[in-house]
């Protein structure tokens, strides 16, 4: 130990922050550690950034991205359940590689009667079966709705070798593909179209037994190019059913073949109104385009009915051209009933419509449409202006599922054509999710099959903002007090969002709520509405169109708002921890001209009697004494001092309360410390602790607070911003009756 | 999904239960059970509900405290936006050494249904995950 002198230990004392606990000697060895610091950089879980992913989180000069355009004739056959076509696909290499073989996907080999799916999925017997469900686990021969692959041929109309693993198929190239070079080829398909409404598939028909009618929504229907590209090479991890697709953009050109009294709509624009639809539905299809204030009926419920009472055995060809689209999808029926409504978007016009069956009403002509357009404009003041000139809302039961410009939602009134507020909410809402998917991850386009959060999490936080603007108390399940219970969960049975889709454990509060709930924590309560707009809507327009991965995000979040946030993206994103801030202890202090015992002890120590301590101003909360000051201006040191700074004693504040406030952290994560302070007066107060006041020490923080006025409570997280799992801690004094006891009292009365 | 939260209020000598499940969930299980169409949260929910769900809680939750079955008492339910929580209470529990519990909510028509099941006792917390298969938990203290 130093020596220290008489006057240096005066100097030492005159401060009220000095620290007694470097004054114990320890002499057991303690292990070491490395650097667990809650805030220590990403640097070694994030991808080093290049010219290609940026530092800064934007593409960079020699980012690549491929291109595949396609011309297709598909034919759907209702009588025999049959989907088939031929494809002309031309594969542009854009990358700096050369290339000598491509990745082609087949989806649809996922429902093959020799696939793994299945497989994967383990557990022993049910504790009970209905009939259907016996008889589908273990009666019967499974479905067959793989792809059969006719013919894959070069431009010449030569067979190219290939070979297929399962759901991705390896096509040969007669020679290797050169950077700046193309490739055109030909696949010829055909496939089982399944009824998708029993195994909840993404794809398929529902049949309806009443009018012996069926309703398609076909998508991954035809053999799509996996993704090849600067982080993942080529992106061929299987299609397990769970994980979603990467897809390169690209042009379409597709003729597709139908009965001809079905009505479809399509990704893309269609090219021969005319000639599909009757003059009528041409007239209001126009008229339609000009209607800004409310869906106008092109096909009206009256008109569908008509067309479910009989079957045409003639067909007819709808032609769409699609530019610069990830996929292509579509919806199929005679039952449909089809509105459509102009949406004003920053001054460009874009359609939003529905396709329906009599069954959706009359929900569906009431908001579908609607909602349609209020998503598009909601989501593009947060990203950018829509691109693309159309949205379509299809009603199918049970799906709530994506595509470009196009999408699939559930939401079907009783039979009488009543229907509750949940159903209406439910529906509002996963249209809202659906359409809102065309900015994420149609358009900033991230891979779903490595990160589900990337589309559905951010998604789900804009779809959460946009339902909440429709109507300010919609039930969003997506805030921070809503993902909870889930985060409180048993351990084994939770993954940090930063998991590879198929091996998340409860997909649904991982990839959707808790980034969605995340994000939102972070626009309101970390970053501000200001600064995080800003920055979010840097990382859509830098991606648009384009592949981010969650090193762009994270990183673009921060490049753009000057936040560092490493420590918000490390705990939320990377762990499983949970927030939990309390309030330990709280002590009231005076202030006081005499020594304190913990100042006295201290003086001891290094030989100086109470008597030498030079005068100093202490707070103190050891028991008053006979000759103590009653207030502060008693203290002659600090009325002298303040006689000679001010020219009015009254002008300098001296509080009358001094508070030490204890808050410690039983949870992992890190948070701001949001506090509300109520007064004996019953004014509030709120003061905001960046998370960064945890930076030092992960257990617990003091913190000094002075008033005037006597504090009556505090309150951690009032309006329950921070995910906090026990609110129990979160208030001063401790509530004196449960949650439970509350409760109980007021459903006895 | 359904949680159900045990604590055990040494003071009050009481295990204080709430359990959570989606409506819609329940809706189509009760439906499914009793051959009915009823709705829940909606002005067509049946007047009796509270008997409704007080028989189904009791054919579908049980507690074994220290080796013996002990019936607990339904104190309510309320709607929290698209989930309904049941008030349960076990009283008159002295020496508690350990508690089994039995959950088999939403099994019936539900293949993939969780029940999760959470223990405060004596500054413990314990967790479990129930499903169709495996209905049961136990926890010593």
């Amino acid at each position: 130990m130093k020596k220290i002198n008489f006057a240096f230990i005066a100097i030492l004392l005159f401060s009220y922050t000095l620290s007694f606990a470097q004054e114990t000697e320890n002499n057991d060895r303690q292990p070491g550690h490395t650097n667990q610091n809650k805030f220590k950089q990403l640097k070694e879980e994030l991808a080093t950034p290049n010219s290609q992913h940026t530092a800064s989180g934007a593409p960079g000069v020699n980012y690549t991205q491929q291109q595949v355009d396609y011309e297709m004739d598909v034919v759907l056959d209702e009588e025999n359940q049959k989907l088939s076509g031929e494809e002309s696909i031309t594969y542009h290499n854009n990358s700096d590689d050369t290339l000598t073989y491509l990745w082609v996907q087949l989806e649809q080999n996922k429902r093959a009667k020799d696939s793994k799916s299945p497989d994967i999925e383990g557990g022993g017997p049910d504790l009970l079966y209905s009939p259907e469900k016996f008889a589908t686990k273990f009666i019967g021969e499974p479905f067959d709705g793989g792809f059969n692959i006719v013919h894959i041929k070069d431009r010449k109309g030569n067979p190219l070798n290939y070979t297929i693993n399962r759901t991705m198929m390896r096509v040969e190239l007669p020679k290797p593909l050169a950077s700046g070079k193309k490739f055109k080829f030909n696949i010829k398909w055909w496939y089982n179209i399944n009824n998708h409404v029993p195994v909840r598939d993404r794809s398929g028909y529902e049949h309806f037994p009443k009018d012996g009618n069926n309703l398609y929504v076909i998508a991954q229907f035809y053999p799509r190019l996996a993704v090849y590209n600067n982080v993942e090479g080529w992106q061929n991890l299987q299609f397990w059913g769970g994980s979603e697709f990467a897809l390169e953009f690209g042009d379409f050109k597709v003729n597709i073949t139908t009965p001809k009294d079905h009505i479809l709509n399509a990704t893309g624009v269609l090219k021969n109104p005319k000639k599909v639809l009757t003059k009528t539905q041409y007239e209001r299809f126009k008229k339609a385009q000009t209607s800004f204030d409310e869906p106008y009926l092109i096909i009206t419920q009256k008109e569908a009915e008509e067309a479910e009472k009989t079957k045409s055995k003639e067909q007819k060809t709808w032609t769409f051209d699609a530019r610069n689209v990830r996929d292509f999808a579509f919806a199929s029926s005679r039952k449909f009933i089809w509105d459509g409504m102009a949406v004003n978007i920053n001054g460009k016009t874009v359609m939003a419509y529905s396709l329906y069956p009599k069954e959706g009403n009359p929900l569906w002509e009431k908001f579908s449409t609607k909602v349609v357009a209020h998503s598009l404009k909601e989501y593009s003041k947060y990203t950018f202006d829509y691109p693309y000139h159309k949205a379509i809302s299809v009603h199918s039961k049970n799906q709530g599922m994506e595509y470009p410009q196009i999408c699939w939602n559930y939401g079907r009134p009783r039979p009488d054509g009543t229907y509750s507020d949940r159903t209406r909410d439910a529906m509002i809402g996963v249209i809202t999710h659906e359409v809102g998917h065309n900015f994420f991850p149609m358009i900033v386009n991230s891979d779903e099959r490595q990160w589900a959060w990337m589309d559905e999490g951010i998604n789900s936080f804009i779809e959460t903002l946009t339902e909440l603007s429709f109507d300010k108390n919609f039930n969003t399940g997506n805030l921070p007090k809503d993902i909870i219970p889930y985060m409180t969960g048993d351990q084994s049975n939770i993954s940090p969002i930063m998991t590879q889709a198929d091996n998340i454990q409860q997909l649904g509060p991982n990839a959707y709520t808790k980034p969605a709930a995340g994000l939102y924590m972070l626009r309101k309560t970390i970053l501000g509405e200001e600064l995080f707009d800003y920055a979010f809507r840097t990382y859509s327009q830098r991606w648009m169109f384009k592949h981010p991965t969650p090193e762009d995000f994270f990183r673009t979040m921060e490049d753009a708002s000057g936040m560092d946030l490493d420590w918000f993206w490390r705990g939320w994103f990377y762990t499983t921890d949970v927030s939990d801030i309390g309030i330990q202890n709280v002590d009231l202090y005076r202030i006081t001209n005499k020594p304190t015992k913990a100042v006295i002890k201290i003086a001891k120590q290094y030989g100086v009697a109470e008597d030498q301590i030079r005068p100093s101003i202490y707070l103190s909360t050891d028991s008053i004494t006979a000759n103590e000051p009653k207030n502060a201006m008693d203290i002659k040191l600090l009325s002298n001092y303040i006689d000679t700074k001010y020219s009015r004693r009254a002008d300098a504040k001296i509080p009358s309360y001094f508070y030490e406030i204890t808050f410690n952290k039983p949870g992992g994560l890190v948070m701001p410390i949001i506090v509300e302070y109520t007064y004996e007066d019953d004014s509030k107060e709120r003061i905001t602790y960046p998370a960064k006041i945890w930076r030092k020490n992960d257990q617990e923080v003091k913190k000094i607070v002075t008033s005037n006025k006597k504090i009556k409570t505090i309150v951690v997280d009032p309006d329950l911003e921070t995910a906090d799992v026990d609110p129990s801690n979160n208030l001063w004094p401790r509530a004196e009756k449960s949650e439970f006891d509350k409760k109980k009292e007021a459903l006895k009365k | 999904m359904s949680i159900t939260q045990i604590n055990f209020v040494a003071e009050q000598k009481a295990l204080q239960i709430t359990s959570r499940v989606f409506i819609d969930d329940l809706q189509t299980e009760l439906n499914d059970r009793l051959k009915t169409e009823i709705e829940l949260a909606t002005e067509r929910e049946p007047k009796n509900i509270g008997k409704i769900y007080q028989d189904y809680l009791s054919k579908n939750l049980a507690f074994i405290v220290n080796d013996s079955l002990v019936p607990f008492q339904y104190i309510g339910s309320e709607y929290q936006n698209d989930q309904v929580v049941f008030y349960l209470e076990v009283t008159a529990i002295s020496n508690l050494k350990k508690i089994e519990i039995s959950n088999q909510l939403l099994t019936q028509t539900f293949d993939e249904q969780n029940n999760i099941v959470k223990v405060n006792a004596f500054n413990k917390n314990k967790s479990f995950i129930l499903d169709n298969r495996n209905s049961k938990c136990l926890i010593k203290f």
